[in-house]
């Protein structure tokens, strides 16, 4: 019996002395699944991983995947939205919208990567290659910025004041103690926009640029410059610009046979930029390819009315691009571009069309020779060439080629147009200048930060 | 065969078959108990019976535990009886304790009955350590074994509904198994934890092991709490003043609930007990009505005729002609005319809400125990098992659990005890947000035009342009199951060094395997162009806890010393692994082995940590004072070096004043007050929360991508709350009347704020520490035994709370002023109460036109057509009843007994997030596609129409009067019957020589009724966080049949 007290009491004492040291440093918690940020951004891979979340962010829903380029058909004369983004297409949403919210939210949390890349400092490596990398960031933070500002801005509402009216915080830093920023111009917009896009270019190195087009390129950024300057109509900068992209002579517009299926392939010929999806990489029913014409669910209708544009043989209009629905015949649907039903298609964002468009339409605004350039594209589609190069005809075959791809509302906006809604029985025109040529800003921003106003007309 | 009869003849044969299996096991016991009672040779007993202060008591009946064989006690309390050795004497009298002596060799058993009416001694568990009543100063309410074990309950939380004034619960779903919402005394805490700690046999529980298991998004909660047999429950004690939770330091703040298992009881022939039920069940809240094919075509020519009529020149009575000559060339319409295919094919008539439910879901409970032992050793074993149908198809739950705790006597100063238990729970989840394969949502949206069967009786699968599908289907083909296996095991060694000085050490581990699986089919639903989908997720959530502790109790004269010395370190490992993938080949494969595509997997792991020293100190002066202090120093992983360790405390004392000799002959049998006031903590944010962390989650072109995802805060430490708590208790007429009343005053500093930071930082929060709230209530319970003789009782009982919740503090926003935090239906801010209802103010609909109304100014006055005119402001009503409570009562008749609980709360109002689709005005789909609630028939029609729902139209989508507002914003007043029982107790004379102790039979009643004083408040009541917005079903409504046998 003694001996078996004697066993328990060294028992007793074993375990206390194990478990009664209790210091800070019993204390300290596994980090496994992540990392701190001070740090751990040392290494030229480390940088390229922290570019690569730019990317990676702009294939949100909220962004590229769907809704920025959905919002370019929706609030024009192309389609309209069944269900889902009828606040869109009707021009009716109210200051809480959901869409404007989601897309505000998806662009800043890209800008936020593209400023932990741009302040990454000490990083070790081959300095080339480290600023090629960070000028790819400062040309995304650039295209996330234009985005935001031709989305938000108010430079097409009647008395905002053009290009004094406000238009998006421009948030430079990353670290920043200041968590509450106010609204820039947008020709203050329109200013650092420029210069992020000229420092990209004293950056990057042409022999450095990803032949994958996956990523952005020196080409890429020139091609945004003239997307940019054509938007702010200045015409001979985007001429100039859309030169140099012609000029490097890496792309071709893709030929007539090639055409409905390039939009299944990647890295085209005519591919400037796209951004990257695979079958397990990809935002699946938040996805362009489920709005459109996914088999159980499809949101975006085409107007009858875009068939009327085309010449009948148009390869742009051929069943395998626009077809009836499946379900309900009498509804036009876009099956062409973002067709693979796990939406594995990559996503075309720059492509050599629209820079050939570009410089025919700064061409002719500064007095050049444009037809040629403009018949280069119809030449290709099985489409009467023009005879003329003018605006109108300029316009119509962006609209031709870049149908769904989101171009629609800025050309119409830009050019001073009215938003017909054509085959709406109870819509009415919304007019040039209308509050409604901007989103509300995202109501979360507003509520939570009393220094960014909303936009005239909506209410929190 | 119809479907009438396949489920009467199902539900026949399943309560056969458990009919038969009870008895059988019925048989088998009593064949075991009755072979054990053929013992050794009868014995002439004889003693007396008296009271505590040696008075004879006449009339005490003594029986012979198991046999019926029983006398009475004489006039001067002398009794003889004749027993066997091993056999136990029952002595019960009207008032006093009923106690138990084992016959051993001696033949004089002498007897003292204490009052049944000294409340003081009755102990109270407080996790580390018990108190009798009139040593505590702290504020607790305790809910014993009977009361826990008589109900039928999936989770011993659940007990605590309308029991303990101050007390919120409400269930998140309907659904078996999901987890309860309890708030002690408001919220606290404006964005950290508000969930109180759960301490199970002395140990704390970590967050992952009291919580839920969320497998999927929207899918039913499975509560860890449910693990637990509520039959090997003890007691409840939920402590609420900082005296008693300050021993919880860190994680008291929110309240402590202690759950105490049972344990073995020694010395005693070993005694049996099998308890079996049997319910049905429905849901407690019927449907929201919904309305039919034919209304829905009236209505819809309504809003065509609202929509086109002037302008198009046509009629209210030329709308269906409208509609089905021109209007299909209306890209709005596309082409999609459901009503014309529908006449044509008969006009069917589908109520989607009656073909999701599962009417008469059954239920089923078996539990077993037995304890027993000898003067050295003693057991408690049980085995139970629970089978549980939801009321919504395709779902159900199920639990077997096993028990055993085993204590010793080592040597005369060593004491061992252990318990172990294991059980695994199985729960087929539902979607409950807003998935098109939600059976709930289901039941709201799906068009009454559509059948769920084809003309063959095979389930129709094409829905037409609803976006949702064929529950039936889905019930049958779809799988989404939880299975969760919990092991606890806490040993203990205690020593008594020298007496009244004891050492104990004791270890803790508790070990969760939880598994999910999903699998979506390859014909209908979401996965249909990938094949099908598989996901597999399993967690191992390991706790391990130890703690070491030195008690010293001793009485000195009158001076009463209690000192307990603790330390305590905790440690949680949580592993997750997950595996999912597409294209399955064939059907009713349903692992990710078999997936073909999108294969992807991941695995997680995280841990926290925490290491505290306690010291408690009880002092009590010849039983009339009572001095005590408690100290806690504790360290968390969640905060960054420098900022982990923090120090907690209360002092609290007390006066028995009933034991003052002035208190003699007086009508106070029970007269004490008490007070407090202390100082816990709250740590409940996420693990590395104070870091910025960059993620590795992600990825872009094959390639990683790394983000930053959370912005850290090095200084953040605990949020601290300080408590005053006084309160008196008393007993009058010998405990006829007996109650108390409490006052509270929480304070809350340093909260854990969740700073909202504007999306365009990129991040979505900050957590800082700053913040006030105060928290003020009144809490009551009161007792009162109407009746008190020997063969007719009858009490009533009853606890009320009043709460008031400010917000004193907050953190300064952009613009310089105290920030005020607001997610579109509340809105924080200084002075006011927290989560106070902040929108639009409904003005109803224009008799003119037809069109929704609200005040310009959110309070009266000036009204205003356009929706964002109309200013946003507080609504006087909050999230929080401000009075709640809950009246029980309790009648003994002879044999008979009769109970019946209620729940109440009343003075906060609820918002119903669903109602903007479902009484959408203006949503073409809802006419068309869909399906809305039948108050759209009370809409706008004519000029003059006084109503409070809008005109129809038919051509754009959302109106704004269904925007937010007060429209939706429901008086959340309720009152729901609980409980209703009617029991029978078989006499002890009938049951002589059977070897039974005890037979009793109850059929229950829960969630009979339900008072809701708001008319528009379609859904269940038992809402916490003021938000309509999952749809799942309600809680459920059940009959339940009971057995209860001891032998």
């Amino acid at each position: 019996m003694k001996n078996k007290i004697n066993l328990i009491y060294a028992m007793v004492l074993m375990v206390c002395t194990v478990f009664v040291s209790c210091n800070e440093d019993d204390l300290e918690q596994t980090l496994e699944n992540a990392k701190s940020v001070e740090g751990n951004i040392k290494t030229f891979e480390d940088l390229d991983n922290v570019v690569g979340a730019i990317y990676s962010w702009m294939t949100q829903t909220g962004y590229y995947s769907s809704y920025v380029i959905k919002y370019g058909d929706l609030r024009s004369d192309n389609a309209y939205s069944q269900n889902s983004a009828t606040s869109v297409s009707n021009f009716n949403m109210t200051g809480a919208d959901g869409y404007a919210s989601s897309t505000w939210g998806a662009i800043y949390s890209t800008i936020g990567a593209v400023n932990l890349a741009i302040i990454s400092d000490g990083v070790t490596g081959d300095s080339k290659k480290i600023n090629h990398k960070i000028g790819e960031a400062y040309a995304l933070r650039a295209l996330c910025y234009f985005d935001l500002l031709r989305v938000y801005g108010q430079q097409f509402v009647t008395g905002e004041g053009g290009m004094n009216s406000l238009g998006i915080p421009y948030i430079k830093d990353f670290q920043t103690s200041n968590y509450y920023n106010a609204r820039n111009t947008v020709a203050e917009c329109k200013t650092f926009i420029e210069e992020d896009l000229a420092k990209a270019i004293t950056l990057m190195t042409a022999s450095l640029d990803d032949a994958s087009k996956k990523y952005m390129t020196t080409n890429g950024v020139k091609a945004l410059q003239a997307r940019i300057a054509l938007y702010f109509k200045e015409f001979s900068k985007a001429r100039d610009y859309a030169n140099e992209v012609i000029k490097s002579n890496q792309y071709n517009v893709i030929p007539l046979n090639k055409y409905v299926n390039s939009w299944k392939t990647e890295s085209n010929e005519n591919a400037i930029f796209e951004l990257a999806y695979d079958n397990e990489d990809n935002s699946g029913t938040g996805s362009l390819s489920y709005t459109y014409r996914h088999p159980n669910f499809a949101d975006i209708v085409v107007y009858d009315e875009v068939l009327n544009i085309f010449d009948a043989n148009d390869i742009r209009i051929d069943k395998q691009m626009i077809d009836k629905d499946t379900k309900t015949p009498v509804l036009l649907r876009n099956v062409g571009k973002y067709p693979s039903e796990d939406y594995s298609d990559d996503l075309a964002i720059i492509r050599y069309e629209e820079v050939v468009l570009i410089y025919a339409e700064a061409l002719f605004e500064t007095g050049g020779d444009a037809l040629p350039w403009l018949n280069l594209i119809p030449a290709q589609r099985n489409a009467t060439l023009y005879t003329v190069a003018n605006k109108e005809n300029i316009l119509l075959e962006r609209r031709k080629e870049l149908l769904f791809e989101g171009f629609r509302f800025d050309d119409l906006a830009r050019t001073g147009k009215d938003i017909p809604l054509t085959s709406l029985e109870d819509a009415t025109p919304i007019t040039f200048g209308d509050y409604r040529y901007a989103f509300p800003i995202s109501i979360t921003e507003v509520r939570r930060n009393a220094n960014v106003l909303q936009n005239k007309g909506y209410s929190n | 065969m119809n479907k009438k009869n396949v489920l009467c003849n199902t539900l026949t044969n399943s309560f056969y078959k458990f009919l038969l299996s009870s008895i059988k096991i019925l048989v088998i016991f009593l064949c075991v108990n009755l072979s054990y009672s053929q013992s050794s040779n009868k014995l002439n007993i004889k003693g007396k019976t008296t009271d505590v202060k040696g008075n004879p008591l006449p009339g005490v009946s003594i029986i012979v535990k198991g046999t019926g064989i029983g006398t009475d006690s004489d006039f001067d309390g002398n009794y003889t009886i004749k027993a066997s050795t091993g056999q136990v004497l029952v002595f019960s009298y009207v008032g006093m304790q009923t106690t138990e002596k084992l016959v051993a060799l001696s033949t004089t058993i002498n007897v003292s009955l204490k009052e049944d009416a000294s409340v003081l001694d009755e102990v109270v568990v407080l996790g580390y350590t018990k108190r009798t009543k009139n040593e505590l100063t702290g504020n607790t309410v305790q809910v014993e074994a009977a009361e826990i074990n008589e109900m039928q309950l999936t989770s011993v939380d659940q007990v605590l509904q309308g029991k303990v004034a101050g007390l919120n619960i409400a269930a998140t779903s309907g659904t078996p198994g999901s987890t309860q919402t309890i708030r002690i005394r408001g919220i606290g805490s404006l964005n950290s934890s508000n969930e109180p700690l759960f301490v199970i046999d002395g140990v704390p529980a970590g967050s992952y092991l009291n919580g839920s298991y969320d497998f999927s998004a929207g899918g039913s909660s499975l509560s860890s709490l449910a693990s637990l047999n509520p039959d090997d429950i003890e007691s409840v004690t939920v402590l609420k003043d900082a005296s008693a939770t300050a021993a919880y330091g860190a994680r008291g703040a929110n309240g402590v609930i202690v759950i105490t298992t049972k344990t073995g009881k020694g010395n005693r022939k070993t005694s049996f007990s099998f308890r079996t039920t049997y319910g049905i069940r429905n849901r407690a809240r019927l449907h929201p009505k919904m309305l039919t094919g034919a209304q829905r075509e009236e209505l819809f020519y309504d809003a065509v005729y609202n929509s086109y009529g002037e302008a198009r020149g046509f009629t209210r009575e030329g709308a269906q002609a409208f509609y089905e000559g021109q209007a299909k060339n209306f890209g709005w319409w596309g082409g999609n005319l459901p009503y014309i295919a529908w006449k044509a094919d008969g006009s069917t008539e589908t109520d989607w809400s009656k073909v999701i439910e599962n009417k008469n879901a059954a239920s089923k409970t078996y539990n077993f125990s037995a304890t027993g032992g000898s003067e050295k050793s003693s057991f408690f074993i049980s085995l139970s098992y629970t089978d549980i149908e939801a009321t919504t198809i395709g779902s159900d739950y199920d639990r077997l659990s096993g028990r055993i705790n085993y204590n010793a006597k080592l040597t005369e100063k060593v004491k061992f005890s252990s318990n172990i238990s294991v059980s695994n729970t199985r729960q087929s989840s539902l979607d409950e947000g807003s998935f098109s394969t939600n059976p709930n949502a289901i039941g709201y949206f799906v068009s009454p035009l559509i059948s769920p069967y084809n003309k063959d009786g095979s389930y129709r699968l094409e829905f037409d342009s609803s976006a949702y599908y064929n529950p039936l289907y889905l019930a049958e083909k779809d799988i989404s199951k939880n299975y969760y296996t919990r092991a606890i095991a806490t040993s203990y060694l205690e020593w008594e060094l020298m007496k009244g000085l004891k050492f104990k050490t004791q270890i803790n581990l508790d070990y969760s395997i939880a598994s999910y699986k999903s699998y979506k089919n390859r014909t209908l639903g979401d996965w249909v162009a990938e094949k099908g989908y598989a996901y597999a997720s399993n967690i191992r959530d390991f706790g391990f806890t130890t703690q070491n502790s030195l008690n010293y109790k001793t009485k000195i004269g009158v001076h009463g010393i209690d000192v307990l010395l603790l330390q305590e370190y905790q440690k949680n490992e949580w592993n997750r692994i997950t595996a999912s993938g597409t294209g399955f080949a064939a059907d009713d494969l349903t692992n990710v082995d078999q997936a073909t595509e999108d294969e992807d997997a991941g695995s997680f792991f995280s841990d926290w940590m925490q290491a505290s020293y306690l010291a408690l100190v009880n002092y009590t002066y010849d039983g009339k004072y009572v001095v005590d202090a408690t100290y806690r120093r504790e360290g968390a992983s969640r905060f960054a070096p420098g900022h982990r360790f923090g120090n907690f405390w209360s002092i609290g004392a007390a006066w028995n004043i009933i034991s003052e000799n002035f208190m003699e002959d007086t009508v106070f049998n029970d007269l004490r007050l008490r007070g407090s006031y202390g100082v816990s903590g709250n740590n409940g944010i996420g693990r590395n929360e104070y870091k910025d962390l960059l993620s590795f989650t992600a990825d872009y072109n094959g390639k990683p991508a790394v983000y930053a995802y959370t912005r850290g805060n090095d200084n953040l430490t605990w949020e601290n709350s300080k408590t005053l708590d006084i309160g008196a208790e008393f007993g009058l007429f010998k405990n006829r009347i007996s109650g108390s009343v409490t006052y509270y005053n929480k304070h809350t500093t340093n909260q854990l704020f969740y700073t909202d930071l504007p999306p365009s930082t990129s991040f979505t929060s900050l957590r800082i520490n700053e913040g006030e709230i105060s928290n003020k209530g009144v809490e009551v319970e009161l007792s009162f035994n109407a009746i008190n003789t020997k063969n007719l009782k009858w009490n009533i009982s009853g606890n009320f709370s009043k709460a008031k919740g400010e917000i004193l503090k907050l953190p300064i926003d952009a613009s310089g002023g105290p920030l005020s935090k607001d997610n579109g239906y509340t809105r924080l801010a200084v002075d006011r109460n927290p989560w106070e209802w902040y929108m639009r103010k409904w003005a109803g609909v224009n008799p003119d036109n037809g069109q929704g109304q609200w005040y310009v100014n959110g309070k009266n006055g000036e009204v205003t057509e356009d929706y964002s005119k109309a200013e946003r402001t507080y609504q006087g009503s909050s999230i929080i009843p401000d009075f709640s409570g809950g009246i029980s009562t309790r009648i003994n008749y002879k044999n008979f007994f009769f109970n019946a609980s209620a729940y109440l709360a009343f003075g906060n109002k609820v918002y119903d997030t669903w109602s903007s689709y479902t009484q959408n005005n203006g949503h073409r789909g809802l006419l068309q596609n869909f399906n809305g609630s039948a108050n759209l028939l009370k809409s706008w029609k004519k000029p003059g129409d006084i109503t409070d729902y809008p005109k129809l139209i038919a051509a754009t989508s959302s109106t704004t009067a269904v925007s937010t507002s007060t429209r939706f914003l429901y008086d959340g007043d309720y009152m729901r019957i609980r409980e209703m029982v009617i029991g029978y107790k078989m006499p002890k004379e009938a049951l002589k020589n059977t070897g039974i102790d005890d037979i009793s039979f109850s059929l229950r009643g829960t969630n009979l009724f339900t008072w809701v004083k708001d008319k528009r408040m379609e859904h269940d009541p038992e809402i916490l966080n003021g938000l309509i917005s999952s749809q799942s079903a309600p809680p459920a409504k059940s009959f339940v049949f009971g057995i209860n046998v001891k032998f």
